[in-house]
């Protein structure tokens, strides 16, 4: 469990230490469009149709097809997808309705199209963390977290010299290009041949996800009319530091999870149990 | 244990966001307490659901949280506006925080009642 919570947290602290750097080195223009983009594309991720948890569901009962692999990371796939093209399209009409039409001096379409592809590879990494769990590959993943999250120093020493947000951008990705590289050699020995998979109800647990990252990443879209570049910065770094420490009291009730599944299986789910206590014949 | 490390961690939010902000944009730093003090309200709260969820998602029980997290969203919308053209950002965050707060409240009553019947009851 330790060892999961230390991959969860090397896995988020980037984003935390990205935002910080970002909002020394970036002009507020450039760094609330970096906001912004960095926002809509976690929620994107979330929005994986279930694909993280299906890979770790499938995984812990056995090995995966490779075309199942590629399944499910085209379907996590598909709302980054769709997030690149739309903000790639749209970006000068939202930057003008959310960002008083401050774009970042940066080329903020050129951002939202770097962005977008490092959300693509990241929801790609979800899908290999769900396989890894799922394998009980517990040190790879924290090895390839641990990766993923030291790509990050290059960029991070280079934007003081440069300044722009695509430097962020750059990070952003080539840490989730590096931390899928080196969980790639784990990954192979996950691939097999699938057996019979039962069905797996991830469609509450997406919804709750899909809920949940509205409260904690799209807030900036009702934050940004209201706040100009200065306020949208200062929202997102007191809600990056409000979400870490939410993060450390999650990670402390993982175990409970784990309880109350031994719970349920003394006594069986509710509807296991309701099915029990129905009248037969 | 849990609500300990929350109310510790989340008392050191706002100095931490003000202490960062003077770092970096210093013309934001009050601001960044201000919202610091908002939001660590909201997500504190929050936080202090996480045991909750976390046992009665091992029970395969997600009703509670879905409602809860349906419960915040609205709230949140449909303060965020008023809010936010009254008091700017900072009325934003109160109404994001007012929703992690009423959503929270309701919950651990929810799940107190719910864990009270055992994990085999159900309904």
């Amino acid at each position: 469990m330790l060892r999961i919570g230390a991959t969860q947290a090397v896995l988020l602290a980037p984003s935390l230490v990205l935002s910080v750097v970002g909002l020394r080195y970036l002009s507020l223009p450039d760094y609330a469009a970096w906001a912004l983009l960095f926002a809509l594309g976690s929620a994107a991720i979330v929005l994986d149709g279930g694909a993280a948890q299906l890979a770790q569901i499938h995984r812990t009962d056995g090995p995966l097809g490779a075309g199942e692999l590629a399944r499910l990371v085209g379907l996590a796939s598909v709302a980054p997808v769709v997030l690149t093209l739309a903000l790639a399209a749209g970006w000068e009409p939202l930057a003008r309705a959310l960002l008083d039409g401050d774009t970042g001096a940066g080329g903020g379409r050129a951002l939202a199209l770097a962005v977008g592809a490092g959300t693509v590879v990241r929801a790609a990494q979800g899908v290999g963390n769900g396989v890894l769990i799922g394998a009980g590959e517990d040190r790879a993943r924290l090895v390839a977290a641990s990766a993923g999250a030291l790509a990050h120093l290059p960029f991070l020493v280079l934007l003081p010299a440069v300044g722009e947000p695509w430097v962020l951008a750059a990070a952003y990705a080539g840490g989730a290009v590096v931390g899928v590289a080196a969980m790639a050699p784990a990954l192979r020995r996950s691939i097999g041949v699938p057996g019979v998979r039962r069905p797996a109800a991830v469609g509450t647990r997406s919804v709750i996800a899909a809920l949940s990252v509205s409260l904690t990443q799209l807030d900036r879209l009702l934050v940004a009319p209201f706040a100009g570049a200065g306020g949208l910065a200062a929202y997102d770094l007191a809600s990056r530091l409000g979400a870490t420490a939410k993060l450390a009291c999650i990670m402390l009730s993982v175990g409970l999870t784990g309880e109350g599944a031994r719970a349920a299986g003394r006594v069986g789910t509710p509807s296991a149990v309701a099915a029990r206590r129905a009248p037969s014949g | 244990m849990i609500d300990r490390v929350a109310l510790v961690g989340f008392l050191a939010v706002p100095p931490l966001a003000w202490a960062l902000a003077r770092l970096t944009k210093p013309e934001l730093a009050q601001t960044a307490l201000a919202l610091g003090a908002i939001l660590a309200t909201g997500h504190g709260l929050h936080a202090t659901t996480a045991p909750l969820t976390a046992y009665l998602s091992g029970l395969r029980e997600l009703g509670p949280e879905l409602a809860y997290l349906v419960l915040a969203c609205a709230v949140t919308l449909v303060l965020a506006l008023p809010l936010g053209a009254w008091l700017g950002v900072e009325g934003v965050a109160v109404a994001v925080a007012a929703g992690l707060a009423v959503g929270s409240v309701w919950l651990r009553r929810r799940a107190a009642r719910r864990l009270e019947r055992g994990p085999g009851a159900h309904g």
